[in-house]
């Protein structure tokens, strides 16, 4: 499945053309996100630095409506076991406070020559994440424009989705949609 | 299926309001190669500025305090992606952590406990506790203590979202029913039950048990702490804090930790009802009372303890970014911090996101007015108002007048490196032959962590700008800095500097002035030389590093295979579909007869099989206000490869398939993304069209038309 991101800048946003949200830390989120049929929120990061844990980035959602995503940004692959426990207890925790979580998004800038080592990753983190929850990531613009296309097909068999990601910063790459209709071809 | 991001950043968390002005992608940071910035950057540097991270900053006051200066004793931090760029110039927050709190980052947080981040993680620690408790208590009878002891698991359910009732044992004896209450309050505390939990932790204030009179206390004040914030979260679990903190049990919560901290100023909770002390300042929104807190911590506590960067982190995010510090703060390193971040000024085009949210710039007056604040640090009132003269006014000349020349101290305090610094610049912008000297004076005493490589970076440049590089690189150089020189070969240094650098010791920079001259050269159609350039390539040189737009922090990595991938020349990938023979035999051919075409299309073979695109299309020239900024010094421009297609297009000699092989490679330098990767000004959909239509009309038969079927 590919999905694509705009961002709602200069424009007001119905929520009903859109199926699913992305939700940062910091940012207020407004009343109509209730009305979402699924929201991707961030949760908390895994930064860099060896040694550094997971940093949680919000307190427990308690959400009726919508189902959620739990959301890790990830800087670093080299995980401990007590960054693959807090990830799991995030994820134990949401669910236990009534939310329905429909699974991990793994949101990881990797590099296109990375991603052998990146799909290994994602198939142990896919062993230890029990099956009812899904298994989503993030892949870059590049992936296919210049990608290994075994690689990706590497990725997608361990994964749920792959969301790409077409902006930066917070604005979107102009040009987006050329770049969807290429890697549908792809597909 | 659409979706929208709704993207921003935390304003309430770490490093908030900076944005990475520098930054090259979505995690990483190159720094602007040179120190006359001020606007902020994540790449900061020694010299205390508006640049800087507010920890950094606030980290280098701090050291400068309490006079520590180690030089010998600490290391650079090892680099990594995150700092790959840095050299040891520049440092972020996680690097200035590293190299002057060695060894303390590796194991925090590792071991998170459970339910970490939320109130329940003291869920295992309290049960502890309470067991030890119960084992010491003297008044109570076995059957209860076993009884008890097996109760305080009936409290690990309301960690896991059940809020229903529990089936207490009965006891009968008064501390058993005690410790029962205690352990109904906990209970209560840990589903969100405050009244019931205030209640119950109340009675047990005058227990005679010692263990739970004391607990009782601190759990009073923990309660009224999370009843202040319990609101305070929306249902996506953001903090929304203001006037969704129930401020009673806030000042309820103050009251109740002082009041445990004078009955127990040395009690098991102490340090814990001191941390929580802040927080309730912190719902309270009380900046002044939080400023004075942290400023006599900073003062109190030893600053190379490991735990003084999480403090730095704290006062970040819950002062500066936080409640603010109040107008009346007797915290001058905080008000210092603050002031040089009101100093940052950002270049046209670099607007910050969220503008608004942005604190008003600092005035002369009001800085002129903090000058009782800074009392007892009137040095570090003469370096803001330098900075903000340098900064802010523009006014340079005043910035001699504030800081006199010391160059020749015979070390530096991080405040006294930086206010010699500042002077440093000011001589620059005035234009003063005497600025180059006064680095060099400044080079004998800069001995502290990132000193002396800021300063070989202002006098590179000066040297740069004054037409002066054959000094950076004569054998006398006091320029040692590896990303310095590199700097200066990929981008300015002309063919001789370049072949004398290729047979240097040092084999980082061996290699870059190998790769720079044979890359230059041959895109500049300088064959001939070339030809003669390639038996510098060494049997051992990288034919794997990235060559990307040019330099890179990759090169200057240990790994020899990351390094500017010279051996490219030698080694590299010449053929793929178009037979082509080896380089030095397509540039011999080139050399006798620069028009040759299989020749160039096999050149251009070689640039697109080796990922030399970018290279080419020479986006990647410093700006001239930073190092490597002037003219490159190498003659000629580079052909990117839709100038070999063109001249091979335009040359009536060229055969039919070679002509079909051009035109095929013109519409591919468009696949997938409509992106030219070629190089020059890029053409109209029309004429890729073009190119397209002539390629199957006419050259049916080729290869090539019978393999392309689309355009982009």
């Amino acid at each position: 499945m590919l999905a694509a991101c705009g961002t709602g800048r200069g424009a007001p946003v119905d929520p009903r053309r859109y199926e699913a949200f992305f939700l940062w830390p910091g940012v207020k989120a407004p009343d109509w996100l209730d009305e979402a049929g699924e929201v991707y929120v961030l949760a908390g990061e895994v930064r860099h630095r060896a040694g550094r844990g997971f940093v949680p980035l919000r307190a427990t959602p308690r959400v009726s409506g919508p189902a959620l995503w739990c959301v890790v940004r990830v800087e670093r692959l080299d995980w401990e076991e007590g960054v693959y426990l807090a990830v799991l207890r995030t994820l134990a925790l949401w669910e236990q406070a009534g939310n329905r979580l429909v699974g991990l998004q793994v949101d990881f800038d990797a590099a296109t020559r990375g991603l052998g080592r990146y799909a290994e990753f994602l198939a142990d983190l896919r062993r230890r994440l029990p099956r009812r929850w899904k298994l989503s990531i993030t892949g870059l613009m590049d992936w296919s424009a210049g990608g290994d296309a075994a690689a990706l097909a590497g990725l997608g068999a361990t994964v749920d989705e792959i969301v790409v990601q077409t902006y930066q910063g917070r604005r979107t790459i102009p040009g987006y949609e050329v770049y969807l209709t290429a890697l549908a071809r792809l597909g | 299926m659409r979706r929208l991001a709704l993207a921003g950043f935390a304003l309430g968390g770490l490093g908030a309001l900076p944005q990475p002005a520098g930054a090259s992608g979505d995690y990483g940071c190159s720094p602007s190669w040179t120190l006359a910035v001020s606007a902020y950057e994540c790449a900061g540097s020694a010299v205390i500025g508006p640049r800087n991270d507010t920890r950094v900053n606030l980290a280098f006051l701090l050291r400068h305090r309490t006079g520590l200066s180690a030089p010998g004793k600490l290391s650079y931090p090892k680099t990594e992606w995150g700092n790959g760029d840095f050299g040891h110039v520049f440092l972020g927050w996680e690097d200035m952590q590293e190299a002057f709190w060695p060894g303390t980052r590796a194991t925090a947080d590792a071991e998170a406990p459970e339910y970490a981040g939320s109130r329940c993680q003291t869920l295992a620690s309290g049960g502890a506790d309470f067991r030890a408790a119960l084992a010491a208590s003297k008044t109570l009878h076995a059957q209860e203590r076993e009884a008890l002891g097996l109760a305080r698991e009936l409290v690990k359910p309301a960690c896991e979202g059940d809020k229903g009732p529990a089936a207490w044992p009965a006891v009968a004896s008064p501390p058993a029913r005690e410790y029962l209450a205690y352990l109904q309050g906990a209970r209560a505390f840990y589903v969100d039950d405050f009244a019931a939990a205030r209640t119950l932790f109340a009675g047990l204030l005058r227990s005679r048990e010692p263990w739970l009179a004391e607990t009782a206390r601190y759990m009073v004040a923990r309660n009224e702490l999370a009843a202040a914030q319990a609101g305070a979260f929306d249902e996506w679990g953001g903090y929304e804090g203001g006037d969704k903190v129930d401020r009673p049990s806030a000042e309820r919560a103050s009251v109740a930790l002082r009041d445990y901290l004078s009955a127990y100023p040395r009690g098991r909770y102490a340090a814990s009802a001191s941390g929580l002390t802040r927080r309730a300042a912190w719902l309270l929104g009380d900046g002044t009372a939080l400023a004075r807190d942290y400023a006599s911590l900073m003062a109190t506590r030893p600053p190379l303890a490991p735990d003084a960067p999480a403090l730095l982190e704290e006062v970040e995010s819950k002062v500066l970014f936080g409640t603010g510090l109040g107008d009346t703060a007797d915290a001058p390193l905080l008000v210092a911090t603050w002031d040089l971040l009101r100093m940052r000024r950002h270049g046209p085009g670099a607007q910050p996101l969220l503008e608004a949210e942005f604190p008003a710039g600092l005035t002369a007056s009001e800085l002129e007015g903090q000058k009782a604040l800074f009392s007892k640090a009137p040095g570090l009132h003469a370096f803001l108002q330098a900075s903000f003269a340098y900064h802010v006014a523009g006014d340079y000349r005043r910035v001699l007048a504030l800081v006199p020349d010391d160059a020749r101290a015979g070390h530096f305090t991080p405040l006294a490196f930086s206010a010699q610094m500042i002077r440093a610049l000011a001589l620059e912008k005035l234009g003063d032959r005497a600025a180059a000297g006064f680095l060099q004076q400044m080079l004998g005493g800069a001995k502290d962590l990132y000193q002396r490589p800021a300063v070989e970076l202002a006098l590179a440049m000066h040297w740069e700008r004054s037409g002066e590089l054959a000094r950076i690189f004569a054998a006398s150089s006091p320029i040692g800095e590896p990303e310095v020189r590199t700097r200066l070969l990929a981008y300015v240094a002309g063919p001789e500097l370049l072949r004398r650098q290729a047979s240097a010791a040092n084999a980082v920079e061996r290699d870059v002035a190998t790769f720079t001259l044979l890359a230059k050269g041959l895109s500049r159609g300088r064959y001939a030389e070339v030809g003669r350039d390639l038996a510098l390539v060494r049997a051992d040189a990288s034919a794997i590093g990235w060559v990307g737009e040019g330099w890179t922090g990759a090169w200057m990595a240990d790994n020899p295979d990351a390094r500017a991938p010279a051996g490219v020349f030698v080694r590299g990938k010449v053929q793929e579909q178009y037979p082509c023979p080896a380089l030095a035999k397509t540039v011999a051919t080139l050399a006798a007869t620069p028009t040759n075409v299989k020749a160039r299309l096999c050149l251009g073979e070689f640039w697109r099989l080796n990922g030399f695109d970018d290279y080419l299309a020479t986006r990647a020239h410093p700006r001239n206000d930073q190092l490597g900024g002037t003219k490159d010094l190498f003659p000629g421009a580079p052909l990117p490869r839709a100038g070999i297609y063109a001249a091979v297009l335009a040359d009536p000699g060229a055969s039919g398939e070679d002509k079909a092989y051009a035109l095929y490679r013109s519409v591919m330098c468009y696949a997938p993304s409509r992106y030219n990767a070629c190089g020059g000004p890029g053409v109209s959909e029309a004429r890729r069209r073009g190119w397209f239509q002539q390629l199957k009309r006419d050259y049916p038969k080729s290869k090539w038309a019978s393999e392309l079927k689309y355009y982009w």
